[in-house]
C-alpha cells in the first residue's frame, strides 16, 4: 500500500479580472501523489495546471489568492505555515523547478553560486563543501561538475534547465513540482531531459509532480496521469490505462492532439472550440459544449467524480459505456 | 579570466576613442572658422582692438595667415601635437597648455571625486527605493530625486556657499587651497585642501545623484520582475543577498553604462559649480577666458577637457568586461 | 478604450481640457505640473501689466530687504527684485521651450530616420550621437556661444536646440526599431507606401506620447542649461533672465551681504519650473506604459 506525499484537499485559486470579476482558475481541486511516484498533470494552456502548481508551493502571484483548500505534506499543512517556516519547507522538502521558457538563472553569477547560494540558505555549511555538492548535482543530471564555474550564457537551453533540475535537487526534497519543465526545447531535449529525471527518481527515491500540455511525452515517464480542464481535473489514472483506455471524452481528444513521436505521421485532429470563462459558474458539465458525445444531461447536471479503480478519477456522465472511439 | 577572447571588443573601442578624438580637434579647429569667419576679426572688434596691426597679430596667432584651410588644419594637428595649443593673451606669455594643465587637475579632481560618490549614493537609493517600490521609503526617494534633479547646479552650489560658509562659517567660500604665508606642512596642506574641496563636491554630488537614483531604481525594477529573481526567492537566499548578489549586480550593468555617457553633463555641471566656488580649475579658467577675449585658451582648454572624457569613457569602456560576464566571454 | 465617444452638445472647455488631461498627462504628479507651468506661463504673459515698477528702474535705495513697498526687497542697483523676477519668467520660458521643440524636431527626424532605414544610415547616425554624448555638451554650448559674435534669445535657442537633442534621437530610434517589428509597417510596405510616408505617417503617430514626454524633458534640461550660461554672462546681455539675475547677484557678492531676497527667489522659480515640466513628462510616460499594458 503506497503512503500519500503529497495530498491536495479541495484547492481552489481565484485571480481578480476586470470590473470585479473573480476568475476561478483552479476549482476545488483534491488528488494524491505518493512517495516515489511520477504524477503527471496535463491540460491546454490555461486550464489552471500552472496555478495548482504554483499554489501548491506558495509562489502565486500577489494578485491570486488560494480561495480555500489544504495542501498537506506528509502531515504538515503548506497553508496554514507563515512566510518563514514555508520559506525553510521550500526547498528542503519541496522544489519548484519553473517553466524553461523562462529565464531562471540569474546571468551575472556563476552557475555553481547558484546552487551553493540554494544549499547555504538552508544547512550550516561552507560554501566550499557546498560546491562539491553542486558538482555531485551536476553530474547527477547528466551534465559535466566543471560546469559549475560556468555563466548561464554558456550553456544551451536544455542544458540551463538541466542546471535549474539540479539546484532543484540541492537539498534533496521529498517532493519536485516541474512546471513545463521542457517546454520551449526542442523535442528530442525534452525526451533526454524527462527520461533524466525518470532516472535520478528511481534512484533516490523522491516525488514528482509534473505539469505539461504534452500528453504522450508525460506518459512516457509519469506513473500516473491527471488531465485539468477548466480548472478541475477530469480524469485521473495510471499512465498504461490513458494509452489504452482513456475514459473521458476530453483525454480521448487531449491524445489524439499529438501526432505520435515515432509511426506513420497523420494530421492531429484539434480540438473545436474554446475553454469556458471561467468567471462564470456553469450549470452543467465544463466540456459539454466541446464534447462530441456529449447528451442532453451534459448541459443540464454537473457529473459527479466516479472512481473506477484504487486512486482513479473520472468525472463524465458517460463514463461506464464502452469506448465509441 | 579570459582577457584574449575580449580583442576584439577592445579593438573596437579603442577604433571608437580614436575617431571620436579626431572629431573633437577638428570641432576644435572649426568652432572659430565656422562661427565667426574671420576669428582674428570677431575677436579684434569684440575687444575694440580693430587697429589692422592687432588684426594681423592675432591672425598669426590662430594660424591664418595667408594660408589655405587644410593647410591651416595640417598646421594646427602638427602643433597640436607637439602640444603647442597657441600663447595665451591674458597670461602672456605663458603659453595655453601651461595654463590649461596647471587648472586640469583641479577640475579632474573634483569631477573624479564627485562622479564616485554619487553613483555609490545615487544607485545605493536607487537599489533600496526599487527593493521598496510603492511603499514610503520609494515614493520620498522619487520625489526628493525628482527635486534635486530639478535645481540648477550652480545656484545649489550659491546655497551651500550661503549656509555653510557665510552663515555657518564650517567651511571656507571659495579657492581650492589655504592661503598662508608660510608654506604649510603636507598634512595641514592635505586637510585644507579637503576642506576647500567639501562644497563643491557636495553641490555636484547632490546634483547628480538624484539621475542616478532614477536609472538605478528604474533598472533594478526590471531585473526585479525577472524569472530569475523568483525563482532565488524559492530557493530561499536571504534577501540582503537578493537584492545585492542578484538584483543590484545584474541592475548594476546598465547604469553603468548610463554612468559613462553621462560623464560629460557632469563636467559641464562642475565647469559651473567652479566658478561659483572661484575653484581655480578649467571652469573658472574657461569663465574668465571669456570675460577676458582670451580665445586661444577657450579653444585649448575645451579641447583639453573633451580629450580627457575620451580617455575616461575610454577606460571604463576597458573596465565594463570586469563587469559584465557576458561581454567577457563572449 | 472608446477613442471618439459623442459628447453631448455643449460641454464646455474647461470639461474638454479635463478629459484631455485625465488621458494624457494622468495622476496628481502631473495636475502638479500642469498647474506649476500654467502659473509660470501666466506670470510671463501678464508680465508687463503685473509688475509693480518696472523692472529696469534703477532709482530705489539698493540692498533693500523685503518691505511693503518692495515684497523681495532691492538689488545693489536698486532695482526691484520681484518685477525682475516675474519679467525673468519670460526668458525661460520662451528659450526652454523653442529650444526644447528645436531639439524633437532634430531628435525626431534623426531618430526616425536611423530607426527606419536602419543600416549605414543608421551607423552613421548613431556613431554622430554617440559621440556628441561623449563631449561634455555644456562645455560645447560655452565654447559654441563664445565664439559667435552676435548674441541673443535667437542664438541661446539655436545652441542649446542644436545641441540638446540626441537623446531624444536615441529614445525614438529604439522606439521605432520596435514599432518597425509590429505587422503594420510591413501591411504597408506590401502595398507600395513610399518610405518618407511610412516614416511620418504610420510610424511617428505610434511614437507621439514618447516624443512629447522626452520633449518636456528636454525642455527642462534646457531651462537649466539657460539658466547655467546666463549665469557665466554667455547669453542676451539685454533680456532679464533668472540666470543673469543670479549671475549678477553672484558678482556683486550678493552671498556676502546676506541678501538672500535676491538670490533665493530666482533660483527657486527655475528649480520649481523645471520641477514642473519633469512632472508632465514622467507623467505622460506613466500614462503611455499603462495604456500600452493594457
Amino acid at each position: 500500500m503506497p503512503t500519500p506525499c503529497l495530498r491536495v484537499v479541495g484547492l481552489s485559486v481565484d485571480y481578480p479580472g476586470s470590473a470585479g470579476k473573480v476568475y476561478h482558475a483552479v476549482q476545488n481541486v483534491s488528488f494524491t501523489v505518493h512517495h516515489g511516484e511520477i504524477f503527471g498533470i496535463a491540460g491546454e494552456s490555461g486550464c489552471g495546471k500552472s496555478s495548482l502548481a504554483h499554489a501548491i508551493v506558495r509562489l502565486l502571484k500577489p494578485s491570486a489568492t488560494v480561495a480555500s483548500g489544504h495542501v498537506y505534506l506528509d502531515d504538515l499543512d503548506l497553508m496554514t505555515l507563515n512566510e518563514a517556516m514555508m520559506r525553510s519547507v521550500r526547498w528542503e522538502k519541496v522544489a519548484i523547478v519553473p517553466q524553461s521558457a523562462m529565464n531562471n538563472l540569474s546571468p551575472v553569477l556563476r552557475i555553481g553560486a547558484q546552487i551553493v547560494d540554494a544549499i547555504v540558505a538552508h544547512e550550516s555549511t561552507s560554501r566550499n563543501r557546498a560546491l562539491d555538492r553542486a558538482r555531485e548535482l551536476l553530474r547527477r543530471v547528466g551534465l559535466a561538475p566543471e560546469l559549475v564555474a560556468s555563466y548561464p550564457h554558456q550553456l544551451s537551453g536544455g542544458m540551463r534547465q538541466r542546471a535549474v533540475i539540479a539546484m532543484a535537487l540541492a537539498l534533496n526534497p521529498q517532493l519536485l513540482v516541474m512546471d513545463e519543465p521542457t517546454t520551449a526545447l526542442d523535442v528530442v531535449v525534452q525526451a533526454g531531459i524527462m527520461h533524466q529525471i525518470k532516472q535520478v527518481q528511481r534512484e533516490f527515491g523522491f516525488s514528482v509532480l509534473v505539469i505539461t500540455h504534452d500528453l504522450p511525452l508525460l506518459m512516457q515517464v509519469a506513473d500516473r496521469v491527471g488531465i485539468m480542464y477548466a480548472g478541475s481535473f477530469v480524469e485521473i489514472v495510471p499512465s498504461p490505462v490513458m494509452l489504452e483506455h482513456p475514459r473521458h471524452p476530453y483525454s480521448r481528444a487531449l491524445m489524439q492532439a499529438f501526432p505520435p513521436l515515432l509511426g506513420p505521421s497523420r494530421r492531429a485532429p484539434s480540438i473545436e472550440g474554446t475553454p469556458p470563462d471561467l468567471s462564470i459558474a456553469l450549470k452543467g458539465c465544463s466540456f459539454a459544449a466541446r464534447c462530441p458525445e456529449a447528451v442532453a444531461m451534459c448541459g443540464v447536471k454537473a457529473p459527479v467524480a466516479m472512481s473506477p479503480g484504487q486512486d482513479q478519477l473520472v468525472v463524465c456522465h458517460r463514463w461506464e459505456e464502452p469506448s465509441r472511439v | 579570466m579570459r582577457f584574449w577572447t575580449l580583442g576584439p571588443y577592445f579593438f573596437k573601442k579603442l577604433m571608437f576613442a580614436i575617431i571620436t578624438v579626431w572629431l573633437a580637434i577638428t570641432a576644435d579647429f572649426a568652432l572659430p572658422r565656422l562661427m565667426g569667419g574671420n576669428p582674428a576679426l570677431a575677436l579684434a572688434s569684440k575687444t575694440a582692438l580693430g587697429s589692422p596691426a592687432v588684426v594681423k597679430a592675432l591672425e598669426r596667432a590662430f594660424g591664418l595667415y595667408h594660408t589655405s584651410v587644410l593647410q591651416q588644419y595640417g598646421d594646427f594637428i602638427v602643433q597640436m601635437l607637439h602640444g603647442n595649443l597657441g600663447i595665451s593673451y591674458e597670461y602672456y606669455p605663458e603659453s595655453v597648455t601651461q595654463v590649461v594643465f596647471s587648472a586640469l587637475p583641479y577640475t579632474v579632481g573634483l569631477v573624479l571625486s564627485a562622479t564616485v560618490l554619487s553613483f555609490l549614493l545615487g544607485t545605493l537609493l536607487g537599489v533600496v527605493a526599487a527593493w521598496h517600490q510603492g511603499r514610503r521609503v520609494d515614493d520620498w526617494s522619487v520625489g526628493v530625486a525628482f527635486i534635486f534633479f530639478a535645481i540648477p547646479y550652480f545656484w545649489l552650489a550659491m546655497l551651500l556657499v550661503y549656509v555653510f560658509a557665510f552663515l555657518l562659517g564650517w567651511l571656507p567660500m571659495g579657492q581650492a587651497l589655504p592661503v598662508s604665508v608660510v608654506p604649510l606642512p603636507p598634512l595641514a596642506l592635505g586637510l585644507g585642501i579637503i576642506r576647500h574641496a567639501v562644497l563643491p563636491v557636495a553641490s555636484l554630488v547632490l546634483a547628480t545623484a538624484a539621475s542616478y537614483l532614477l536609472i538605478m531604481r528604474d533598472n533594478m525594477l526590471s531585473v526585479l520582475a525577472e524569472d530569475y529573481m523568483m525563482l532565488a526567492r524559492a530557493k530561499g537566499v536571504p534577501n540582503r543577498r537578493l537584492m545585492f548578489r542578484y538584483a543590484a549586480r545584474a541592475a548594476l550593468l546598465p547604469s553603468f553604462t548610463q554612468l559613462m555617457l553621462s560623464l560629460g553633463s557632469v563636467v559641464g555641471g562642475a565647469l559651473v559649480t567652479e566658478v561659483v566656488f572661484s575653484y581655480p580649475g578649467l571652469g573658472n579658467l574657461i569663465y574668465n577666458a571669456i570675460l577676458n577675449h582670451d580665445y586661444p585658451v577657450i579653444q585649448g582648454a575645451f579641447l583639453i577637457l573633451a580629450l580627457s572624457v575620451i580617455s575616461a569613457n575610454f577606460v571604463a569602456d576597458l573596465l565594463y568586461p570586469l563587469l559584465d560576464p557576458r561581454v567577457m566571454l563572449n | 478604450m472608446a477613442v471618439s465617444r459623442r459628447e453631448p452638445k455643449g460641454l464646455n472647455l474647461v470639461g474638454q481640457c479635463w478629459q484631455w488631461k485625465l488621458r494624457y498627462v494622468p495622476g496628481s504628479k502631473g495636475t502638479m505640473g500642469l498647474a506649476i507651468v500654467g502659473f509660470f506661463a501666466l506670470m510671463a504673459l501678464l508680465a508687463t501689466w503685473i509688475v509693480p515698477y518696472s523692472p529696469h528702474q534703477a532709482n530705489f535705495t539698493a540692498w533693500q530687504p523685503p518691505t511693503w513697498g518692495h515684497w523681495l526687497g532691492t538689488d545693489d542697483y536698486g532695482q526691484d527684485v520681484l518685477s525682475q523676477l516675474i519679467v525673468g519668467a519670460q526668458a525661460s520660458l520662451v528659450v526652454g521651450v523653442l529650444a526644447g521643440l528645436l531639439s524633437g524636431l532634430i531628435g525626431v527626424t534623426v531618430g526616425i530616420t536611423a530607426g527606419y532605414k536602419g543600416g549605414a544610415t543608421d551607423e552613421i547616425l548613431m556613431r554622430l550621437v554617440d559621440f556628441l554624448l561623449v563631449i561634455p555638451t555644456l562645455a560645447l554650448m560655452i565654447v559654441v556661444s563664445a565664439f559667435i559674435p552676435s548674441s541673443g534669445q535667437t542664438t541661446e535657442i539655436m545652441v542649446i536646440g542644436g545641441l540638446s537633442w540626441l537623446w531624444m534621437a536615441r529614445v525614438v530610434r529604439s522606439q521605432v526599431m520596435s514599432e518597425r517589428r509590429r505587422g503594420y509597417v510591413d501591411a504597408a510596405r506590401v502595398l507600395g507606401v513610399s518610405d518618407r510616408e511610412i516614416m511620418f505617417r504610420e510610424i511617428l503617430p505610434n511614437v507621439v506620447p514618447v516624443i512629447v514626454a522626452n520633449m518636456t524633458l528636454i525642455i527642462t534640461v534646457s531651462i537649466l542649461v539657460q539658466a547655467s550660461l546666463n549665469f557665466l554672462g554667455i547669453g542676451s546681455p539685454t533680456a532679464i533672465s533668472w540666470g543673469s539675475m543670479l549671475s549678477l547677484a553672484f558678482a556683486d557678492n550678493a552671498i556676502d551681504q546676506g541678501a538672500w531676497w535676491w538670490t533665493i527667489p530666482p533660483g527657486l522659480c527655475l528649480t520649481l519650473l523645471a520641477y514642473g515640466f519633469s512632472l508632465i513628462g514622467h507623467a505622460i510616460l506613466q500614462g503611455y506604459a499603462q495604456s500600452r499594458e493594457q
